[in-house]
């Protein structure tokens, strides 16, 4: 294996790592949602912080891997599908920040609710539904699968 | 504009199967070993991997391998690079457990996450991601070409 090879396995595996993570995410935000015990939502949202620590790890390859590939190829740095990528990037990642800290909330109710009786809950059920949540955090999985896209159509290359 | 479209739209295709079935076996592997650490909850997360296997794990294998099938029907017609054959090789395998899998998550959903069975998947699982990081490897460094 050269240099290439790495780099490019080294960028493939965090672009694996995100939409994989984001994939395990929705899987386990989905089963949240159908689920009306807050002690079931509250291990599904412990569940979903391996796919986070995932998208996390990803993130920081995809983008370290990636500007080193750019470096490395010798593209031009002004080239349409890097710049729109590295704003997507920066995009994704602030729709993930900003949903995170929604869930982040939304399982501290669950957690309260669980030690409490753990009975179904309408205020509970409302905050997993928020559409701003849901919109966030969808959106930021939107916005990674439009990187994937970039990456393989090169717009502008 | 079409002619550079095609020929993308299958690596597409393929690419965003491998990575949904990597995601999907992730999911799998979390709730199968999730089974084992919380007995209490084992009939929700047995039947979550039953489901995840049924409805995200099995549409993305068949979406990457009928992607891969399409890029190498364009790009090698007639001839398989050994890269590509090793590609087949894992992906088949993974296929194969796949199958396996469901069958055993869907046994131990029925018996509520309890017993042998939701070992067995805990065990089977992360096999299929080793696997699946074997055919990105040869995927992306093309080993012999």
């Amino acid at each position: 294996m050269n240099k290439y090879d790495w780099l490019l396995f080294l960028h493939v595996t965090g672009a694996f790592c995100v939409l994989g993570g984001a994939v395990m995410a929705g899987v386990f935000n989905l089963a949240a949602l159908r689920s009306e015990r807050p002690s079931e939502v509250v291990l599904l949202f412990r569940l979903a912080r391996v796919a986070v620590a995932a998208i996390g790890v990803g993130m920081g390859l995809t983008l370290l891997f990636g500007l080193w590939l750019v470096h490395y190829l010798g593209y031009g740095w002004g080239q349409t599908w890097i710049v729109l990528a590295l704003v997507l990037w920066v995009v994704s990642n602030a729709l993930g920040g900003i949903g995170g800290e929604r869930e982040k909330r939304v399982r501290r109710l669950a957690e309260r609710l669980a030690a409490e009786d753990d009975q179904p809950s309408t205020e509970l059920s409302a905050r997993l539904r928020d559409p701003l949540w849901l919109g966030l955090s969808w959106g930021s999985g939107i916005v990674v699968v439009a990187i994937l896209a970039l990456m393989i159509w090169k717009p502008g290359s | 504009m079409v002619g550079l479209v095609l020929p993308n739209y299958r690596v597409f295709l393929h690419v965003f199967g491998a990575i949904t079935l990597s995601g999907g076996i992730g999911a799998v592997v979390v709730l199968a070993i999730a089974v084992k650490r919380r007995p209490e909850h084992a009939a929700l997360l047995s039947r979550l991997a039953f489901r995840t296997l049924v409805l995200v794990v099995i549409p993305a294998w068949i979406l990457m391998r009928v992607g891969a099938q399409l890029v190498a029907d364009n790009e090698y017609p007639g001839t398989t690079p050994g890269w590509v054959g090793v590609g087949f090789i894992v992906s088949e395998g993974v296929g194969a457990f796949i199958l396996a899998s469901g069958v055993i998550a869907f046994l131990s959903a029925r018996r509520g996450g309890a017993g042998r069975l939701a070992t067995t998947l805990a065990v089977l699982a992360p096999i299929q991601l080793i696997a699946l990081v074997v055919a990105w490897w040869a995927m992306t460094t093309r080993p012999g070409s």
